[in-house]
């Protein structure tokens, strides 16, 4: 799955879903961007399981909604933190 | 809120009163998790309170690192008194529900009493409800975590509940999160069926705060990068909790038929669960617990023959040692099948495997026989009776009524000379041969929740790479030596004692830590201090910690003497390990558990704990060194505080 972010900047993330272990320390990381804290609640992005093939499902607003705010690809950090926090690699960065 | 803020949450199932309290003055002194959890216990539960009545409690706690990056801190500590030992019962899982927890703003939940009806917890943030479970009696743990999320309408939230086999107090039972991840041992799941508490589901939608975000961060991305080059998590990652030949050239000491001989005889059975097959033929993916890098959880797939389509998270080194060595089956399939089953009706496995072991040991010797099976065959490796036994313990049927209460009970009802095949600590069913490696042994017989490696056990194994270097640095041991020497080994066990009891009461999972990860490249003592100190704003030093995990260890102590009549005659491995040395030809042959040496072990042990020699207690002088005078008051008060002496107190154990 691609997540077209930043279409001026032609940057991606580019999310391979099998690779996910469902650890969530890029929702913490993201959480922590935009409000300073660790809030579950208050990321960009979500990650879950489903059912007992734990099929997991990641999402990323690009659009805010109520508290969950829109991806802005970690402005201000160096690069985006789920990227940086994702062990397994599962999310990934193409374009510049 | 920030690490070090939350509350305790208090229900009482009897009455159903709910109430909190901050939890930070108990924080100061006992950290989290099981350290919090363990002093709740100690100051208001009963003495002589039997573990499946109301009166017991039941507490939950989650650690100040949970909800946070940290590496591996996922933890959820389950602590009560023990429904196998009558002494401190405590067991800890992964996955989700500690962190969900804390995020709802909660640090521990304690439970009293006991429903009339059967009911699960519900706790969204702030709104907490006692809700009906009649409908969701009788299900097992899968169909528990389809039924709530369902009727709730919310597919993540976080819970623990227990299967049948908790519902029908058996005493092994234990208790799931997250369909497999299960806090095993201790019979907390009977604890939680006898209050008639199904599951507790839980929602949090808050937030946790860090005193030095800059800080906080730059020891967890160094703390990423070592244990992302650590060999042996890199193992992990790739194969699962199950990872390494544990019956390669040196270590291939075995449970074997109810630990009968030492060793598994065959080669080809040893082929047919080496790691290889379970990740060739059946891994799926890789999963991990929250905020954990390590991701040790693979999943398994069965794709052809009778189970076809079981999905299995979670294999561990125990299923292998329990269902292969131990019970004899080596069909990959069949044990993923066995260990699924134990899940699913909420069986610990090391206890339900355990009991079975036992109770065909008894059946070979002409103890039992078909009149007393329910006309069963024990035959060992015939997995079909197998499967059949786990179902009639759990339901209590037949046979598996009187089974369902632990070999050691069991054997006290059936007599016949049983006794002697019931390998148990203090009560509770033993998964850990104890031959070869000493301070694994030493460390599982004196662990206080009775038998089980993980409350200070050193895999010696894991250690003989070390350099001398790290084994200074990080260890403070001139060398740890081999596996199988005594010396050395009484130091290192207290030492892991104190790092695990501040684990478990952090939140950490003890695989990221030194203790399983060998140094430098794991979370060692100094990450730990460091990490608190950052995140609550704390001023600790090293040995201030250590302190605390001495304390820690100290007050399940003094709840062990005040709720048991334990002494040192009860830290004594089972007598086979004594008497029936490893048969096997080869490096391991002839090694056993010397008992003057273990005496030798013992003195030493209680020495440096400042205990009473004779009767295992701790003294005064050491309580009150460790901020527990109120403890020492308690235990005086009972005519169970150690006395300091001198000269040696063997225990003659020619039993």
């Amino acid at each position: 799955m691609i997540f077209t972010l930043f279409p001026e900047k032609h940057m991606r993330i580019i999310v391979d879903h099998e690779k996910c272990t469902l650890c969530q320390l890029c929702v913490l990381a993201c959480s922590f961007h935009h409000a300073k804290l660790f809030n579950m609640n208050r990321a960009s992005i979500e990650v879950n399981a489903y059912g007992k093939e734990r099929k997991i499902k990641i999402i990323i607003n690009e659009q805010t909604e109520e508290e969950k705010l829109a991806c802005d690809y970690c402005e201000g950090e160096r690069e985006p933190l789920c990227i940086k926090y994702c062990i397994p690699k599962a999310l990934n960065i193409k374009g510049s | 809120m920030n690490v070090f803020d939350g509350d305790v949450l208090r229900i009482n199932l009897s009455n159903q009163q709910i109430s909190t309290e901050p939890s930070r003055h108990y924080m100061k002194r006992f950290l989290g998790g099981r350290g919090v959890n363990q002093w709740i216990l100690f100051n208001e539960l009963p003495v002589n309170t039997d573990p499946l009545s109301p009166n017991n409690i039941i507490t939950f706690g989650t650690g100040p690192l949970v909800g946070t990056l940290t590496p591996g801190a996922c933890r959820l500590s389950i602590d009560s008194k023990n429904a196998l030992t009558n002494g401190i019962g405590s067991s800890n899982c992964g996955g989700r529900f500690a962190s969900e927890l804390r995020f709802a703003g909660y640090n521990n939940i304690v439970v009293k009493g006991c429903s009339e009806t059967p009911v699960y917890l519900l706790i969204d943030d702030d709104r907490v409800e006692i809700r009906d479970a009649s409908h969701i009696w009788g299900l097992t743990t899968w169909e528990t975590d389809a039924m709530i999320k369902k009727e709730i309408n919310d597919n993540q939230i976080q819970m623990v509940y227990i299967g049948p086999a908790g519902e029908h107090l058996v005493r092994g039972a234990c208790i799931v999160t997250d369909l497999e991840k299960a806090a095993g041992r201790c019979g907390l799941g009977a604890v939680m069926g006898s209050k008639k508490l199904k599951a507790i589901a839980v929602r949090g939608r808050g937030s946790i705060s860090v005193k030095d975000p800059q800080a906080f961060f730059e020891i967890v991305d160094g703390l990423l990068e070592k244990l992302g080059r650590n060999e042996f998590l890199k193992r992990r990652g790739e194969y699962g909790i199950y990872c390494q030949v544990m019956w390669g050239e040196n270590y291939r000491e075995s449970s074997w038929r109810n630990f009968q001989g030492g060793y598994i005889p065959d080669p080809e059975q040893i082929a047919m669960i080496n790691p290889d097959v379970f990740l060739k033929k059946f891994k799926q993916k890789s999963l991990s617990c929250f905020s954990c890098p390590i991701h040790c959880r693979a999943l398994h797939e069965i794709k052809e023959g009778p189970y076809t389509g079981l999905i299995s998270e979670g294999l561990e080194n125990n299923d292998i040692q329990l269902f292969g060595a131990k019970l004899n089956v080596f069909e990959p399939s069949i044990i993923l099948k066995l260990r699924s089953l134990c899940n699913q009706y909420g069986l610990d496995t090391d206890n339900a495997a355990g009991v079975i072991a036992w109770a065909y040991e008894c059946y070979q010797r002409g103890i039992l026989n078909e009149e007393i099976t329910d006309g069963l065959r024990y035959e060992w490796g015939d997995f079909e009776t197998y499967i059949k036994l786990l179902k009639t313990i759990t339901y209590r049927k037949g046979f598996g009524d009187i089974l369902a209460e632990g070999s050691k009970r069991a054997s006290e009802i059936i007599g016949r000379g049983s006794g002697q095949y019931s390998i148990h600590i203090k009560g509770q069913e033993l998964m850990e041969q104890l031959w070869v490696d000493k301070g694994w042994a030493l460390g599982t017989v004196l662990s206080q929740r009775g038998g089980t490696h993980t409350r200070g056990a050193v895999l010696g194994s894991r250690f003989t790479t070390l350099s001398l270097e790290d084994s200074k640095k990080y260890y403070s041991m001139e060398n740890i030596g081999k596996p199988n020497q005594y010396e050395g080994k009484v130091k290192l066990v207290t030492y892991f004692e104190k790092i695990q009891a501040l684990a478990d009461s952090l939140g950490l999972c003890t695989f990221a830590t030194m203790i399983w990860a060998p140094a430098p490249d794991a979370i060692n003592q100094t990450d730990m201090t460091r990490l608190l100190n950052v995140t609550a704003g704390l001023d600790f030093e090293e040995g201030d910690l250590l302190i605390m995990g001495e304390r820690i260890h100290n007050l399940e102590k003094a709840f062990n003497c005040l709720h048991t009549d334990w002494t040192r005659e009860d830290d004594y491995p089972p007598i086979r390990f004594m008497r029936e040395p490893i048969k096997m030809e080869g490096p391991l042959k002839g090694e056993y558990l010397d008992v003057n040496k273990w005496d030798e072990m013992l003195d030493e042990y209680y020495e440096l704990h400042g205990w009473d020699r004779e009767t295992s207690r701790p003294t005064k002088e050491i309580l009150e060194k460790l901020d527990l005078n109120d403890v020492a008051e308690v235990l005086k008060k009972s005519g169970k505080l150690g006395k300091k002496r001198s000269g040696n107190n063997f225990v003659n154990i020619n039993r």
